[in-house]
């Protein structure tokens, strides 16, 4: 995990705002970051196809 | 009213173990203690993150010892983060792990002694004084801070033995037992109030801790799981008077011992009895933790720290302690 994404996550995370629109949108770049493979599945599996599709447009761009 | 502490060591990346403090923060523990071990993440740099992060929780290293880091720089490393988080820094101090010293080299030379001397140096660098020191352990010329210190800060005891836990009571503002069975910590409760009493002090007047292995979840064979591991290595480090006292197989405790020495983990941790994991962890349910826990503060304890593993799931453990153990006994 990259040091300057797990610092504004444990910020958001201390303000308890992790549940905010920004603090999930860093969850879900550490997330792709770690477990990329894991991340799309968990995302197809939660029907939010277009999220996962996004993100490979992404990270092909 | 009990205090609830939690220890972490360092082991994983910081950002895992902050994840877990602002929970425990948040989550109505009163003290952190990070352990210090020169193989896992500095205990200060750990430290001083935690301290920007929370708000609350009193922090300070769990234990750390005179022979690896000399008292002159124990004293400066808190007495910084005591300017980062006034008020709420603590310094755990022990004579360290023989096993840990001989590693690298470091000589465990008579620990009653440097633990007296290193508390009395540390305490005297932090008052502001020019500190010149000929002790049996530890020799300074002439040491002074360039800047000034924010005030005392309390010193707790790491002992295990009756003649530290006798000098933890008489020198220490609190004393950290690493024991969680009634009969091993009435022992040591005993041994600290000799060592209180021959101060003139009242037992009261100092924070007692347990500080066992510990492991919480709704489901008893994972929290057992999860402290198995822990327990096998208390075990072999375990002195056999100790087993004895506990009615714990010696042979039973060599053949783990043997085990771990060659990594043979499913030998080591399939000799871990019921016996053994219920004398050396509080582990189970949060309802059987509540038990065990209440029988501890009934021999005297004032704080009761949670040890590693602390559950099978760290974060879950947290919460379940936050929202089940911690609030019984606020109410």
């Amino acid at each position: 995990m990259p040091s300057h994404l797990a610092n504004i996550i444990l910020y958001h995370w201390q303000n308890d705002n992790l549940k905010s629109d920004a603090g999930l949108v860093k969850l879900l770049e550490a997330a792709v970051t770690v477990e990329l493979e894991k991340t799309l599945n968990a995302l197809s599996e939660l029907q939010m196809p277009n999220i996962a599709e996004r993100i490979k447009q992404e990270l092909a761009s | 009213m009990v205090k609830f502490g939690i220890e972490f060591a360092p082991s994983e990346p910081y950002w895992k173990t902050m994840y877990y403090v602002i929970q425990a923060d948040r989550g109505g523990f009163t003290n952190l203690w990070i352990t210090d071990h020169f193989n896992d993440r500095n205990v200060y740099a750990t430290l001083t993150a935690a301290a920007i992060y929370t708000s609350k929780i009193t922090l300070g290293p769990g234990v750390t010892n005179p022979y690896m880091v000399n008292p002159v720089f124990t004293a400066q490393a808190i007495a910084t983060l005591n300017e980062l988080a006034p008020s709420r820094v603590v310094l755990g101090m022990g004579a360290g792990d023989k096993t840990t010293l001989d590693s690298v080299g470091v000589e465990m030379h008579k620990p009653l002694v440097a633990i007296q001397e290193s508390i009395d140096i540390i305490r005297r660098m932090i008052s502001g004084e020019t500190v010149a020191y000929q002790g049996e352990v530890f020799r300074i010329a002439g040491a002074k801070f360039l800047f000034k210190p924010r005030g005392m800060i309390p010193v707790y005891v790491g002992a295990q033995g009756p003649k530290m836990l006798a000098l933890a009571g008489k020198i220490g503002d609190g004393v950290l037992i690493n024991a969680c069975h009634p009969k091993d910590v009435e022992y040591a409760i005993n041994c600290v109030k000799e060592g209180v009493s021959a101060a003139g002090k009242k037992y009261s007047e100092i924070d007692v801790a347990a500080y066992p292995s510990f492991s919480v979840h709704e489901d008893v064979k994972k929290a057992n799981k999860a402290a198995l591991p822990v327990v096998s290595f208390i075990v072999a480090g375990s002195p056999p008077q100790l087993l004895e006292r506990h009615g714990i197989d010696i042979k039973k405790a060599e053949e783990i011992k043997e085990a771990l020495k060659v990594n043979d983990w499913g030998r080591a941790f399939s000799g871990v009895t019921p016996e053994m994991m219920s004398t050396f962890s509080v582990c189970g349910t949060p309802d059987a933790c509540i038990e065990r826990i209440a029988e501890l503060l009934k021999s005297g304890i004032s704080q009761f720290v949670v040890g590693s593993p602390i559950g099978a799931n760290v974060r879950e453990a947290i919460k379940l302690i936050s929202e089940r153990i911690i609030p019984h006994f606020k109410a």
